[in-house]
Formats: structure tokens, sequence, C-alpha cells
């Protein structure tokens, strides 16, 4: 029986790829001169565990490479070598390598094998260098490797007690340990010490040691190969067998004696050798098997395009919820039986129950969803840490509230307008070291990461101590691109706000890290994409400060209901800056059919849903109309709707995937009443307005 | 002769049943003298399963108690010859 492996290939992407974060985050805390080994060890781990899942599924190149990490890796855990920083170097770009690879094979794509085989060569250059010098060492004292290499190795194995548990079988090890150096030159000598009496037995542990000899010139590094899996969690000790001879290392004929006088009854005079079978491929399958099933549990189906942890208690919650709703539902069952008005009271407040199970379960749901926003800061170290030293700019990062939860979809959006928004604050925002000594400041800068809940939404700052806006070099700029006009003055924030223009760049050079202008409105657009805000704060001379707003999750809206002829329709609560009575009279057409009002100080495209919709006949005019005034896009547009109804949270369906994309709208829900309302996409539909009305709002504006 | 209890291995003599087999043999070793091992049918077996036979052989010799193989599969015998457990477990009495 074979096993389809590809099932479990995405969940090898996704734990590989946080492995690559553990070491990514572990190698920037290492300092070279004061190495802790639980660092070294636990980035070693973490490229032991994508090795063999890799070779596993056959990804030999990624296999391949990862080998030569972890054996640098494995020479600085074993003290052979010491940490240095252009080790440190070498292993980020190891850990950028990997997860382009990884990242081109699950979309099914070639690895770049070329960057792979720079980074191995700078790897295998530093591994032949050790090689020289173990080899002047040698003529000084021959090193125990080499002595043991001519005649052999005495392996004590001593497993980890859980080491069944985790399918780690023994036998498997050895299995291939003998085929490794032939059935005549391996002895297995099973050790008992430990089995205790049967009643204090817990029969999954393993109370089980080894000692393995083998008479063979196999290099020690290819017997550790054997053992890799278990190396971290088992006592494996080698020794030539030359100076195998320990006291405390049981030999042979010491077992065979132990062993021989534990049984009752034995006349065979049979070494307690390891009996090779010729046939064990029955053996084999049936162990394939017996591991395969823990992962299929898990795998789950090979086609889903991501997955999610989710913590047990979250998950135990849900199941607390349904049940109650189950009971809720039983109750109403048993009520709608033999129902009569004496009952409505307990009818009404079954009903009452009901919401609040439904409530209850909805946000115990939602909460599976959330993760921490750790997830998306901790690429930042690295970015920092990066760019910091391109720039020659001495940086301090700050990451605070990475605890604080949000929806998983909203996480994966967000991760590039941030990394733009920290590119920026290091590249513009930081003075270089000198400007900030010469400004009375410290020599290294900081920038927070900062996140928290406020009021339904997740709040995101991102903060630099830097130089903070230049006001006057911003309004010249935008002046001198006619977005404003030169008689115009503007305040401070209005000012900011001309950044998160489209093609605003004030940068005196476009470096690789920012200052194309292409930034900060592209930024703004992702965020409005997730139904989100940003503002910035600064203050020239101490730094500034970017504020991103998002709803927790994307799934649900605060939506205002309002009619259109027959059809209701939803906007999106944050959206909305106001709604009023539309006054005719306070109308002026502008161009074609566009209409404008004004509204203050300002002029207000208009756009009327009938229209946009074919909902009306040219002949049937609205009777009272109001006006919902909405912000998307850093453009204000008002719309016409016959009433404005309630405001509710709606689930969102998405339109695109059930039917197609329509302009204008952004997605679908299902009302109380079992209707289908449509969610009006505000930015979609304020593109949809005349250009020179547009221009008229903003000129407006501006006057 | 004291009592034999008999003991059927199935067909996995491996860490998903040794639970259940630790059971039955501690119940055993409660009424049994000797135990007899019926192991003819093991598919597959590991070092979980071995070594619960071991360690009961090693708490019947303190009574002067063995256990008594009446059938021996190949899968047996083979993981224990690769964990070299064939002569403590005295399977290389067996045929």
């Amino acid at each position: 029986m074979s096993i389809d492996l590809s099932q479990f290939h995405q969940i090898f992407f996704e734990e590989s790829f946080e492995g690559l974060d553990v070491m990514e985050s572990q190698l920037l805390d290492l300092q070279p001169q004061e190495v802790d080994a639980e660092s070294v060890n636990t980035i070693f781990r973490a490229a032991h565990s994508i090795k063999g899942g890799a070779g596993t599924f056959g990804f030999m190149q990624v296999s391949e490479f990862t080998h030569v990490v972890e054996t640098l890796l494995d020479e600085i855990r074993s003290g052979t070598r010491s940490m240095q920083r252009n080790y440190i170097d070498l292993f980020l770009q190891s850990v950028d390598c990997l997860r382009a690879m990884l990242g081109s094979l699950q979309s099914g794509s070639e690895p770049d094998g070329e960057r792979a085989a720079t980074l191995k060569a700078s790897f295998e250059k530093i591994l032949q260098q050790s090689a020289d010098s173990d080899s002047q060492v040698t003529e000084e004292k021959p090193t125990v490797a080499d002595e043991g290499c001519s005649n052999g190795w005495r392996i004590t194995f001593r497993p980890a007690e859980d080491i069944l548990q985790t399918g780690n079988e023994p036998f498997r090890m050895f299995r291939e340990l003998q085929e490794l150096v032939g059935a005549d030159n391996l002895t297995v000598i099973p050790l008992t010490d430990n089995l205790p009496e049967f009643t204090s037995l817990h029969p999954e542990n393993c109370y089980l040691s080894w000692v393995l000899e083998v008479r063979s010139d196999v290099n020690r590094d290819d017997i550790a190969a054997v053992f890799e899996w278990v190396a971290d969690d088992c006592d494996i000790d080698y020794q030539p067998l030359s100076v195998a001879a320990a006291p405390d290392i049981p030999t042979a004929d010491t077992a065979v004696t132990e062993m021989a006088e534990s049984a009752v009854s034995t006349d065979s005079t049979e070494p307690v050798s390891a009996v090779i079978p010729d046939k064990v491929s029955e053996a084999l399958s049936a162990s394939a098997a017996q591991q395969a099933k823990p992962a299929a549990r898990t795998a789950g189906k090979s086609n889903e395009p991501s997955s999610i942890r989710v913590s047990i208690d979250k998950v135990d919650s849900l199941i607390n919820m349904v049940g109650e709703l189950v009971i809720t539902q039983s109750m109403l069952g048993q009520l709608g039986q033999d129902f009569d008005m004496s009952r409505l009271a307990r009818l009404q407040e079954g009903l009452t129950q009901l919401e609040q199970n439904t409530r209850e379960l909805q946000e115990s749901v939602m909460k599976i969803r959330m993760m921490p926003i750790s997830f998306a800061f901790s690429r930042f170290p690295r970015l920092v840490r990066d760019l910091g030293g391109q720039l020659g700019k001495q940086v301090n990062l700050v990451m605070l509230g990475e605890n604080t939860e949000l929806d998983k979809t909203v996480m994966e959006k967000i991760g590039d307008p941030l990394v733009h928004l920290v590119r920026n604050s290091l590249d513009h925002g930081l003075e270089t070291t000198e400007q900030r000594l010469a400004a009375g400041k410290p020599g290294e800068g900081t920038i927070t990461l900062n996140a928290y809940h406020q009021g339904g939404n997740i709040v995101i700052e991102v903060k630099d101590d830097g130089a903070g806006l230049n006001e006057e070099r911003i309004l010249n700029k935008a002046r001198q691109k006619g977005l404003v006009p030169e008689t115009q003055e503007l305040s401070s924030e209005e000012i900011h706000q001309l950044i998160f223009l489209p093609g605003f760049s004030t940068a005196d050079v476009v470096s690789d890290i920012s200052g194309r202008g292409v930034g900060m409105d592209v930024v703004r657009r992702n965020i409005a994409e997730l139904n989100g805000s940003i503002e910035v704060k600064s203050k020239r001379g101490k730094g500034s400060t970017f504020i991103i707003r998002l709803p927790l999750t994307l799934a649900i809206l605060d939506g205002q209901l309002v009619k259109v002829k027959d059809e209701t329709y939803i906007f999106p609560l944050v959206s909305i800056v106001e709604s009023i009575q539309l006054q005719k009279r306070s109308l002026n057409h502008v161009t074609g059919s566009q209409y404008v009002m004004k509204l203050r100080d300002e002029y207000i495209p208009i756009v009327r849903l009938d229209e946009l919709f074919n909902l009306r006949a040219s002949d049937d005019e609205f009777e009272n109309p109001m006006l919902v005034v909405v912000e998307g896009d850093n453009e204000k547009v008002g719309i016409v709707v016959d009433d404005l109804l309630g405001q509710q949270q709606v689930v969102i369906k998405s339109l695109e995937q059930n039917y197609k994309r329509v302009t204008g709208i952004s997605g679908a829900t299902i009302l109380g009443d079992g209707t289908v309302a449509l969610i009006i996409d505000v930015s979609d539909v304020g593109k949809n307005l005349d250009k020179s009305a547009k221009g008229q709002s903003r000129s407006d504006q501006a006057a | 002769m004291t009592d034999n209890v008999i003991i059927d291995c199935g067909e996995r003599l491996s860490i998903e049943q040794v639970e259940k087999l630790y059971a039955s043999a501690e119940q055993a070793l409660a009424t049994a003298g000797d135990i007899s091992l019926v192991a003819g049918q093991v598919q597959y077996c590991d070092s979980a399963g071995l070594q619960l036979v071991l360690a009961l052989q090693k708490t019947l010799e303190k009574t002067g108690h063995r256990i008594y193989w009446q059938s021996v599969s190949d899968s047996v015998r083979e993981i224990s010859g690769y964990l070299g457990l064939t002569q403590a477990l005295n399977l290389s009495e067996q045929d």
C-alpha cells in the first residue's frame, strides 16, 4: 500500500515557514560573543525538521541545502566552532533562501537553484576551513574520530522515555544502521537495567537502552545520520571501539552474561547479536502505515489554500456554545409541539435564549479566526536589522501589544502596508546617527510598533522618534505638482494628509527602500480595502506616528441599511460621514448628468444609486430623498437614497464567489427576513463619478 | 504444574495494543504461574510490545515462573532480532 504524500505537503510548508520564522527570530537575538546554547539548539532543531521533512517529501534541493546549514549549526552547538557575526548573516540569508525555495515549491514552481548553490558554496567553504584546522590538530594528537574509523564504533543509545510515543522506533534505526554497515558488522546489545517491575511499568514508555557495536570503518557522521531524528531527545554516545572500554559501558560479553542469567532456561550459546532478517517489507509497510495515521489526522485536505491553528480552549468554547444551542433548540421544539397562548412568555424567553446562543456562537467562531498580531510583527526585527545596516542607521525596534488579536485575513493583508510604513520610517523618518547626535538626540533611533483594541477596532501604530514630516517641503512639493493652489494655506493636519496622494514623494533620492512616491497612497488604498483608515501625526524634530484603524474581522460588517426604490442596500457604517435630508435647491449641475452639492464649506459630488443600478423609470422621482455622505479613498461622495432604515451587523457574503463582480458592490448579505441586500462599495461608487465633478469638488474644497 | 494462563497477542504486539495487553498480563500475573503467549498471528510488533513481554518475563522469573511461547510469528522474530532481544525473550528456543 502506498501513501500519497502530497496530501501532507501543505502542513509541511506551514510548519517549515513557522520553523524559518523561529530560526530568524533566534538568529536576530544571537550575540556572537555570548551565544546562548538553547538558542542555537532551537535554530538547529528548526533546520533539522525542515531538512527531514523536505527529504521525506522528496524536495531534495531544500533537503540538501539545509544539510550544509545544519552541519555548520551542529558544529557550533557542539562547541567545535564558535559563532561569528558573518555566520549569523549567512544563516539569515539561508532563511531567506529557504523561504523562497519553499514558496516556489508551494506554488508548484521550481526553486531558485542558483541562489541556493551560491550560499551552499559559502557554507562548504566555511566547513572546509574547519576540516583544514582539524587536520592540523590531528598531527599533534590523533582525534577520537580518526582512531575509531578504522575499527568501528560502540554506540550507547539511551532513548528518551517517550520515544515510542513519538513514533521513533528503535528497531527502524537499528535496521537502517544494519543496512549501512552490513549485517555481519553489527551487534545489538539490549540493556535492561531500567526496566521496572511489571506492576510499575508504563507500557508506552521506553525503559530499554542499547549498546550497538559497529565493526566497520564507517564514518561517525554517517552513523549519526541514522539517529538524527532523535539526537536531540536521546542520550547517544559514540566511542571508537579501540578506546571504548570505559568502565561504565557494558561490553557485549557482560550484557550477554546479564541476559543469560536473567533467563530461566537457556541452553543456547548463541551470542546476543542482531538476527538480521532477510525480509522485512511486511513490518516496514505496517510501520509506515502506523506513522501515517497521526499525520493524516492533522493534515486535512491537501487542496486547502491555508489552514489555521486553533487553541483547544477556543474549540472547547465553541463546543459549549453548540451544546447550549442544542438545548435551546430542543426546548423550543418541545414548546412548538403543543403550543398554546398561555405559553407565549415561555416561547419569547426561548427565542431570547436562542438569540443569545447564536450571538455567542458567532463570537466563538470569530475568535477561531483571531490570531495574535505577533505573526505580522515577527518580520520586522529582521527588516529593521537589515535596512538599518544598509542605511548605516542605528535602530532600536520596540514591539508592543504583540498578543493583540485580529482576524487572520486582515492580518495577512495588513502585512505589506506595515512593511511600507516601517521602511518609510527607517528611510525618511529616522535621521542618520550624526544628524541625531547633532540634534541632541540619542544616536540610536527608535521605531515602535504598537497594537491595541479600541472600540471594536484594532489600532496599529507605527511610531518613530525621527525628524518628523517637513511640512514646508511637503507643501512646496504639492504646490509644484499643482495639488494645492499657491495662495491656499493649509493646516498641519491637511499638509500631513498630502503624503497619501498618489505619486507624492518628497524624497531627494529614490532608493531601494522608498522614495518613489508609490508607497503611501498604496498603503492607504490597501487599508481602505480592509474597511480601515490611516492617519498620521507628526511633530517636526520629534517624530511621526502612523495610526491604522482596522475592523477586527472582514466577515462581519457594521452596516447602515438604506432603501432605494424597493431594494435594500447596506453602507459600511465606518464610511458614513453624515446623513442629511437632501435639499434639491442646494444641488448644482456641473457637467453632463453630474451634480454636486454644497455642504457647508465644500462641494460634494452626488451619486444616485437608483440611476447607478437602473432602479427607477425616468419619470419616477424621489419624494423626500436622503443624502448619505460617505468617504472613500479620501474623497467625500453624497449618495442619494429613498430612506434610512436601521443599523445592524451583517455577515458578508462574497458576490464574486457566488455570482460575479458588480461595479459599486462589495458583497451581499442575507437579512433577517431572508431577503438579500447588497453592500455598497463606497470607493468604487466614487470612482464612477464624472472626473470633472471630482475636480470641481477638490478645487472648491481648496478654495 | 501450576495454573498456566494463555494470552493471545492477536495480530499486533505493538504500542497501540500494549495497554490492553498489559491489563491481560496483570490479571494473569495475579492468578497464574506460567504464562503462555500465542504470538503466531502477530503481523506487526514493535519495541513497546516486546518490552512489555520482557518486563512480564522478568517479573515471572522472580516467582520461579516463566513465559512459554506457544507460537511465534516471523514479525516477532524479525523485530526481536533488530532489537537484540531474541535471547532475552527466549525466542531462540523456538523453532
